[in-house]
This record gives structure tokens, sequence and C-alpha cells, in this order.
């Protein structure tokens, strides 16, 4: 029993022997080779196939199969290239444009013959003659070892990514090395030339092997190791389409401004920033794309590796991986633009003392509106507090930012007093400085009760980098207590009024 | 060693002329290139088939023979090859230096054996 194959030859439709077959493309393809930089080259080629067929005609007939002897035979009366240059004198005339053929030039491609995935490690394989399974393994740990984190976690994991190098490194080998499509090319892969002798060669070579896999699967062996590594081609592109889907979901939430998670996520949180940008219309789409464009590229390889289907003729591997490198340059230069305010800092600092005699220290954080029970970002610990909120009751988003406050207790203090820091930036220094100077924290102090004043911020006056800071400096028997509507400190646990606990705050060896 | 140098003295020769072969044929008549390699083939004037399409192109290119398409016998359509004007004038020529060619060779050899 032989494989045929049905081929075109010189606009006549023959039947040949897989193994012929396998010759007469290695012939047409060294004679397309040989002729290409030529006047006319084509025609040459063209002419001497019309031959084949005629040959063919005359030898077999059009019903009956072209045996790999009868090609042997055509190849031989119509004559290799360099034979038929020798015999025509072809050298004297021609100007031979590339002269590199017959040098056996190994090149790095990718190996369709012998590919799970995209054939990248097959063609190393090939490259650095060593076996697949060799390189496959070693592709396979450093994979998983790599991807463990991301796995495990793929929303809190993307700092995992960073160990996956290899899985990138994958991906652009895929997209940059050309895969061995032509004889010659599979020669060159394996740094052989590409003549007829060798062509042979290789096609006993894979009959050996056909053969020897034939008797090991008499013995039920080899069928398992190809179907593990289909199995784990398969795993691995679910783990593509899921990550990039679980990342493409979480961006998607992040920045297009849907709340998850009953958390807040603002939709255009950096429309409320002061930037060097006039409009930020560029910066987020090309931001948007550095981040999405990979993943969608995850998602279309998963896909492929699922259902195995072809590489479309215009490459979208590639298209992505250009639009990719384009995003990032894009991103790159309106970030370095827009972050032009913030290059330059200045820092004011200005103590106040504490009049209070008594010895417990109320602060009240006031705003007109009263504060969310959720959507609420807090940190806080023992002796620190940190609070912002979006306020949403208004006609306009306002983000209300109070002051960190800090404490700072020692008991050689012997006045209590209050240092208010703030840290701004701006285009040149005396500009960062004039800002800090003007935006100092706001409060007001009535004996006791300090009231902390929060900056607003919209789209029309926007954060500007100014970070503001309220430092208490008190003995250690001064208590602090913090008004409504929030519970800090008093047993350890911050607690906003609705009772809702933030125990990753704890703080419970030490109350303020 | 001597059976490799006439061989090659006799393929220099052979490949000297193959190009005024060709002219001559299609002097005479329009042919296919399937024909010409019969032709060539029975005058042992080639050895491998495939010497003559880069020689047909090439002449062609020099615009000493030009092509049409023609039924072939058997499948498809196949050039047949004609000759030109230009290539009438260079076989005229070629017929000059053959003739001179032999008359000096005959020349040469009667000399010796003198």
């Amino acid at each position: 029993m032989k494989k045929v194959v049905k081929v075109s030859i010189g606009k006549m439709a023959f039947t040949v022997e897989e193994d012929g077959y396998l010759i007469l493309k290695g012939y047409l393809e060294e004679l397309n080779e040989h002729y290409r930089g030529m006047q006319n080259g084509n025609e040459i080629v063209e002419g001497i196939e019309e031959r084949i067929a005629d040959l063919f005609l005359e030898k077999s007939g059009t019903s009956s199969v072209i045996s790999s002897a009868v090609v042997r035979e055509v190849i031989t009366l119509l004559g290799r290239p360099e034979v038929i240059d020798e015999e025509s004198n072809e050298t004297n005339y021609r100007r031979r444009v590339n002269s590199s053929f017959g040098r056996a030039e190994k090149r790095l491609y990718r190996d369709p013959d012998n590919k799970m995935i995209g054939g990248v490690c097959s063609g190393l394989a090939a490259y650095f003659n060593i076996d697949i399974a060799i390189v496959r393994v070693i592709f396979l740990v450093l994979l998983f070892f790599s991807w463990i984190p991301f796995a495990l976690v793929p929303f809190a994991g993307i700092h995992g990514a960073g160990g996956s190098f290899i899985f990138i490194a994958y991906i652009i080998m895929w997209i940059a090395i050309p895969e061995a499509r032509t004889v010659k090319q599979k020669f060159a892969m394996r740094g052989e030339k590409p003549d007829l002798s060798n062509i042979q060669r290789n096609i006993e070579r894979s009959a050996h092997r056909v053969g020897r896999d034939l008797r090991r699967a008499g013995r039920n062996s080899t069928p398992v190791i190809n179907d593990f590594f289909r199995v784990i081609s398969k795993i691995f592109a679910v783990i593509l389409v899921l990550i990039s889907i679980g990342g493409i979901l979480l961006f998607s939430f992040l920045f297009l401004g849907i709340e998850i998670f009953n958390g807040f996520i603002p939709a255009n949180m950096i429309d409320y920033i002061e930037l060097g940008l006039e409009n930020t219309l560029w910066l987020k789409i090309s931001t948007l794309a550095f981040l999405f464009l990979p993943l969608l590229g995850m998602l279309y390889g998963g896909i492929q590796i699922l259902f195995e289907f072809k590489n479309p003729r215009f490459r979208p591997g590639l298209i992505m991986f250009i639009l990719w490198i384009i995003a990032g340059f894009t991103s790159a230069t309106f970030v370095v633009k827009a972050s032009r305010p913030y290059w330059e800092s200045a820092r004011e600092i200005s103590d106040v003392p504490l009049t209070t005699m008594s010895d417990t220290l109320y602060l009240s954080l006031e705003f007109d509106n009263p504060m969310p029970e959720k959507d609420l970002i807090i940190d806080g610990d023992k002796d620190e507090l940190f609070i912002f909120w979006v306020d949403d009751s208004g006609k306009e988003k306002r983000f209300v930012v109070f002051p960190e406050i800090k404490i700072e207790r020692d008991s050689e203090y012997d006045s209590k007093y209050m240092k208010l820091r703030t840290h701004s930036f701006g285009y040149t220094g005396g500009e960062a400085m004039m800002k800090a100077q003007r935006n100092l924290p706001s409060f007001e102090m009535t004996d006791s009760l300090v009231t902390i004043h929060p900056d607003i911020y919209t789209k029309s006056k926007k954060w500007d980098g100014t970070n503001k800071r309220i430092t208490l400096y008190i003995p250690e028997n001064v208590k602090v207590m913090l008004k409504d509507p929030i519970r800090f400190g008093f047993d350890g646990e911050i607690e906003i009024h609705n009772g809702f606990n933030f125990s990753r705050h704890r703080a419970p060896y030490r109350p303020w | 060693m001597s059976d490799i140098n006439t061989d090659n003295v006799k393929s220099q020769m052979r490949k000297g002329v193959l190009e005024y072969c060709i002219l001559s044929i299609l002097n005479n008549n329009d042919a296919y290139a399937s024909s010409l390699i019969e032709e060539l083939k029975v005058a042992k004037m080639i050895v491998v088939e495939g010497t003559l399409y880069p020689l047909l192109t090439r002449q062609k290119n020099q615009g000493l023979l030009s092509y049409r398409w023609e039924e072939s016998p058997q499948g498809p359509p196949r050039k047949y090859y004609s000759i030109t004007e230009r290539g009438k004038e260079l076989l005229s020529e070629m017929d000059g230096a053959w003739r001179e060619l032999v008359e000096t060779i005959d020349l040469i050899r009667n000399k010796k054996t003198q």
C-alpha cells in the first residue's frame, strides 16, 4: 500500500506516489531557485514542467499512478540545474543573482511537520540537532514554574506574569520565526543541502520512522507519549483562553468603568488628575491597546490550538504584535508628556501647637455630605489613617480626599503639637514650592477637637499630585479619638458607622 | 584520462553549436519544444533534455525566436516555436562562420597529412 498525491504538472493532472511527489517537488523548487534571478526564468521552469508532463504521459498515461521510479527517470532525463547549465553554457551568459544556492546554510525555521503548537520547539530541536522531547520538556518546565502564581490567582497574580517570559518568548518566536514550508527550507532547517540524494535519504528516514512507529504502536507505547503532549497542549490552550478572558474582563472592569466586587473602580479616574496633556484620549487608547492586545493574542492563540485551525494569510498574530509595539511606544510617549507637571517637587512644613489641656484629643473628619457606607478607600493601622471616597450625590463626581493622619508618640514631648506637611509637584521647583505653600492641610481647632477638612477634586479642579499629611506629636498618655462616622483604633479595629469591619487593618496591641 | 579529455572536447564542441542547431531546425519547420528535443536527441546534440529550455528562453529574449500557443497532440496547448527575421539573419551569419570553420579545419588537416 502506498500513499499517492494528486498534482497538476504542466496544466495536466497526475496521480503520483508520495515519495515521487516529494522528489519532484524538490526538483521543481531547485529549478525555481536556480532560475529565479534570470530574465524570464519562470518560462524555463514552465517549459521543463510541461516536458515533465509530456514524459509522464508518454511513460505512464494519465490514468495510472506515476511511480517514484518514473519520477526519478524523468528527472535524470531532464537533468539537474547544474548539469543543464553545464550543457547549455548558461553560465557564460547569465549573471548569477543568487550565488548562495548549493551551500548548505542552516537557518532557524519552525517545523510544521512535527509541531504541537506552533512548531517552535521542533524547529529549535532541528536547528540544534537535539531531540524534540528534550526541548519540549525544557519549555514546559520553565512555563509551568513561571505560570504557577498566575494560574492559581489569575486576578491577583498580575505580578506573577513577570516570570512568564518563556511564554512571551514562545509567542514572539512563533511570530518571528518563519515556518519551513518548502523542501529547501526544511533542509535548511537541519543544515542539509537539498539535493535529490538528500531528499531521497530523508524520505527513507521518514519511512523508517513510520515503520518504527508502527512497530511501537504494536507494543502500545508511542501513542501514550503523543497523546500526552497533545493533552498538555490542549490544557495549555485552555489555560491561555481562561487567562486571556479573565484578563480582558478584569481590564474591562477596571478601565471601562464597570463596578464589581462592591467596590468602586472609577471609570475615568485619569480625568481627575492634572496632566501635561490637554486631551487624554490617545493616552487612554494606546495604553488600553498595550494592555489588551497581548490578551487578545493569547485568546487567539489558545483558540487556534484548541480548534487546530491554520493561520490565515494576513498573519493576525504579526499584526497584533506590530500594533502592540506601536501602542507601547505611543503610550510611553504620552505618559512622559502627561507626567511633565510632576517632574519637580517641593515640600512645605508648618508647626501648630495643640492647646488642649485634657488627655483626650478628638479628631473629626468633616465634609458636607455624610461618609458613604461603601465605596470607600481606607488605609490605616495603629498610628496612621488615610481615607478617601467618591461623592456621587451631586451632579458631578467628586473625589473627597482627607489628609493622611499620623501619630507620633513620645513620653518626652512636653508640649503637644501638630505638624502640617504638603508635598507638591510642578513644572518647575518654584511652581511646586508655591503650590505647597498655598496648600497646607486645612483644619479648625477648638479646645480638644481638631476638625480636618478634605480636599475636593473634580474634573475642573483636578488632583495635581499634592499630598497632605497631619502628624500629631503627643505624649504617650494622650488618647486620640476619632469622631463619627468612623470608630477607629479604640479596640484596634477600624469600624465605619454601619458596622463594616476592616479586619485587615487591625492594630490589636496598642490603641491610639 | 584520455576518455575524460575526449568527452570534454566533444561536449565543448557540441555546446558551441547547439544554438546554431536550434536555429537551423526551426528554420526548416516551426516546432514544439518536445519535437526539438526529439530531433536534438537523435542527433546526439543534447545529453539532458532540460538543456533546451534555458537556451530557448534566451534566444526568445534576444528576439531570435518567437512562439505561439498551439494545441499539442496530447494534452493542453504548448508553445510552438518559430524563427524570426533576426534569427534568420543570425543564422545566415552562423552558416557563413560554420562553413569558414569547416574549411579552415579541412585546410589545417590537409596540411598536416601532407
